[in-house]
């Protein structure tokens, strides 16, 4: 039996011409792992949300959906709260008590269970996600990928029959993300939980999933298993973002089932012999030195540990530098020292007159007033100079609206242009590729490349490596607070075994030096 | 740090403490200030330590001398004059005597409260909360949530506007003015888009579906009604001496302390009784660790 029966649902927000999601038609099944994906503001969440009668956007709707076939408006409100668990994006924001306990306690309380039920069921979920360590802890004290943990951990502690997720691991670094993938397939392995989920992170969450549904402008384009609904999206600009194992297939001509891991891929392009050998890129050449650390050493307390331990790097204007590194190597700390707002106790830190503008992981940090234009104009800056930067950022059509009410990518991009009014040397970028769908990101790589064009210098400091692999001129490593090693992107990422590009994990040994799926096709193609 | 007394169920600790606070306020009888200052000072020595406890007492001790000192100039009750200010007014046996008891109490019941502090943890006072007003309780764990991530906000704000130079530390006194109200502005707008989403979080977990219950850690075993019951079976015989007579303090118009009888003796072995109950706790404690540790 289907968990649910969408037919042909559509959704109109209030004012709004266009419909958000239109004729959509769709069964999820019970049991499996259904993955939505689709570009930001194709209409994934507004589905998701539907799909809970307490979540569902005010507008006008109409179609039918089924929830394990009875109509779910005519399912009580209590019953859709315990049947149905909701994981949000945003770790911090979802989470409503102070304690890890009361957290898990949340659900269970709203329900009105008693205590015996209650004690069971919350003993239960923490024992399953491995929280009893942290039972009595205070949320605050937990990083971002355990705080989501915390929240799948609260949704399935009142036993619902299926968990909707809405984009759960896009605030979260690559390691986080993975273990709260392996908590998801345990679920739904282990108790049959029926999962539907909408990702950015393609290259996990694919190969993971038993049906894919692919969402294009509010409509959905294509469903199914996933090894072949990947090759019926060829021709849409979200076949980008797929796993570099189904683009490298499809390329390549291949038939029948679509590769989606790294193994699989592998497997595929073993029978292929590299044709030619990738062009050398042409050395950079090391232009004027616009910022230097010289063997910084930085804590945060007296008694707490060293975050850096004699780091030194150099920025170059007209390069584009990226530092990748795990949690806690130092990066976020790197970009504080650089813009001076921290100091180190023994090192320096060598600006040769250089103005340094940082952009902050969250822009809406930056944002403070109630137009897009006031914004830009908060900076003091000629008028000249804010038409250019509305330009480049592409913000003429939103001037008028309020930053809050605007996307992720444009308050990214207005974050930027008010750095940018600031007439930096330097700039710092500090995770800017986070919940970024792949357009976004492209969007975000090329007006980088235009930056560094014009002679800035930027750093940007990110878990990101493909996003690293693909912009950047010089790529580091920062491991415990120095770096480990230094080159170009190409001599970087293909000299790493783990901590690489997907499309150099896959062509390891089969083509040398290719980091980008378009080299690992360029090589290959007949 | 889970001391033996503060693994007791909550209901206990804040009955213990109503107990002993009340009783300590109630009667300012001089041995039983003794007594609850004692215990009280004793106690904040087992639980934060002596250092702690001698700076706690290097803060209360020049209070309890001013306490002292002004009610003797001030309060001109009672029918001993001792000698008269230069304003006429009379100091009296009865208020200096007084205002020594008085700054005992002080510092007792100030003290007591470092100990509630110590052994009523944000936790267990939500579950009392819980125990009458679910909502209430939900509400204080929210804003115990809420208020850190505020400041945290706050700072990140200031950190990052400064990065573009919108600090707080530059331009003139107008301009840091205004975007220190900015930072501020920001952070309530982040607070308010945040409170949608843990708005949709609580709905979705069925919030306001049915009448709510409150998850209590907490477990009343026969160690939490054991001690339960000396603590209101100590309180119930010191009040019963009390209304007996057996203790009385009047101090104006003229100091009368009501003597030793049996049952004023009793009554005051009760309040030892009362105030070293978490002593007695913690030592028996030690003591069973130790002895079922030996048997290891």
């Amino acid at each position: 039996m289907a968990a649910f029966s969408i037919r042909d649902l559509s959704f109109t927000y209030p004012q709004e011409q266009e419909p958000a999601i239109k004729n959509i038609t769709l069964d999820i099944p019970e049991g499996e792992i259904t993955l939505i994906c689709g570009a930001s503001g194709s209409g994934k969440s507004t589905l998701l949300r539907r799909l809970k009668n307490c979540l569902a956007d005010h507008g006008t709707a109409s179609g039918s959906i089924l929830f394990f076939g009875r109509e779910l408006s005519e399912t009580p409100a209590q019953e859709q709260a315990q049947r149905i668990g909701f994981v949000f994006q945003h770790p911090d924001d979802q989470i409503v008590t102070d304690k890890v306990f009361h957290e898990l306690a949340f659900g269970p309380e709203s329900l009105g269970w008693r205590q015996n039920k209650m004690r069971l069921a919350v003993a239960e979920a923490a024992s399953f996600f491995g929280m009893t360590n942290s039972f009595e802890s205070k949320v605050q004290s937990l990083s971002g990928g355990q705080k989501q943990l915390l929240n799948l951990a609260s949704a399935v502690a009142v036993h619902p029959d299926v968990l909707i997720l809405d984009e759960p691991t896009s605030q979260l670094d690559p390691i986080a993300a993975s273990d709260f993938f392996a908590a998801l397939r345990k679920l739904n392995r282990e108790l049959g939980l029926t999962v539907i989920l909408t990702e950015h992170r393609l290259e996990e969450a694919l190969s993971m999933a038993d049906k894919l549904a692919v969402l294009d402008s509010g409509r959905l384009v294509a469903f199914g298993a996933p090894e072949q609904t990947v090759l019926e999206i060829k021709d849409s600009p979200l076949f980008e973002s797929m796993p570099a194992a189904v683009r490298i297939f499809s390329a390549l001509g291949g038939e029948g089932n679509a590769p989606l891991t790294i193994g699989q891929g592998r497997a595929f392009i073993s029978g292929f012999k590299p044709k030619r050998t990738l062009p050398s890129r042409t050395a950079h050449k090391p232009s004027e030195t616009a910022a230097e650390l010289k063997e910084c050493w930085f804590r945060y307390e007296k008694s707490a540990p060293d975050v850096l331990c004699g780091l030194s790097l150099k920025l170059h204007r007209g390069e584009v530098f990226s530092l990748v590194g795990g949690n806690g190597s130092g990066k976020s700390t790197t970009v504080g020292i650089l813009s001076g707002t921290l100091k180190p106790y023994r090192g320096r830190v060598k600006l040769n007159g250089s103005r340094i503008a940082a952009l902050p992981q969250d822009p809406r940090e930056l944002l403070a007033r109630s137009t897009v234009l006031d914004e830009l104009k908060e900076m003091n800056a000629p008028q000249e100079r804010v038409n250019g930067i509305i330009e480049l950022m592409e913000l003429g059509d939103i001037l008028k609206r309020h930053p809050f009410d605007i996307s992720g990518g444009e308050q990214q991009r207005l974050a930027l242009g008010k750095a940018l009014l600031t007439e930096p040397d330097v700039l710092l970028l500090d995770e800017p590729t986070k919940g970024m769908d792949g357009q976004m990101k492209k969007r975000l790589g090329e007006l980088v490349r235009t930056l560094a064009e014009q002679g800035k210098a930027v750093l940007i400091v990110s878990h990101d490596i493909e996003f690293a692999a693909r912009f950047s001129d010089r790529c580091a490593m920062l491991f415990r607070g120095g770096i480990v090693t230094e080159n170009a992107p190409r001599e970087f990422f293909s000299g790493n075994c783990f901590y690489t590009t997907a499309a150099a994990k896959l062509s390891r040994g089969i083509v040398t030096d290719a980091i980008l799926c378009e080299e690992v096709i360029e090589c290959l193609r007949p | 740090m889970n001391r033996a007394f503060s693994s007791l169920h909550p209901f206990v600790g804040m009955a213990y403490f109503i107990a002993v606070l009340t009783l300590t306020m109630l009667y300012m009888h001089p041995v039983l200030l003794l007594i609850s200052l004692l215990a009280s000072a004793s106690y904040v020595g087992i639980l934060k330590g002596v250092k702690k406890l001698l700076k706690t007492l290097a803060c209360i001790i020049p209070f309890m001398l001013l306490m002292g000192v002004f009610n003797a100039l001030f309060n001109n009750a009672g029918q001993t004059p001792l000698f008269y200010l230069s304003n006429g007014n009379a100091v009296t046996r009865e208020a200096l005597i007084y205002g020594v008891f008085a700054s005992m109490m002080f510092a007792g019941v100030i003290l007591w409260f470092a100990c509630f502090n110590e052994i009523m943890t944000s936790d267990k006072l939500l579950f009392l909360f819980g125990k009458f007003s679910p909502s209430v309780s939900l509400l204080l764990s929210m804003a115990l949530r809420l208020v850190p991530r505020f400041g945290e906000k706050i700072r990140n704000i200031s950190k990052s506007r400064a990065q573009i130079g919108l600090g707080t530390e530059s331009g003139g006194i107008a301009r840091r003015f205004s975007n220190s109200a900015r930072i501020l502005s920001v952070a309530v707008s982040w607070a308010l888009e945040g409170s949608i989403t843990t708005a949709d979080s609580m709905k979705s977990r069925g919030y306001g579906t049915a009448r709510r219950t409150s998850f209590s850690i907490y477990r009343f075993d026969t160690r939490d009604a054991a001690a339960l019951t000396i603590t209101v079976a100590a309180a119930a015989a010191v009040i019963a001496a009390v209304l007996a007579g057996g203790i009385y303090a009047r101090y104006y118009p003229s100091i009368i302390i009501s003597a030793a009888t049996p049952v004023s003796v009793c009554g005051t072995a009760a309040f030892a009784l009362l105030c070293f109950i978490p002593h007695f706790t913690e030592v028996r404690e030690a003591y069973i660790w130790r002895r079922s540790a030996s048997a290891i």
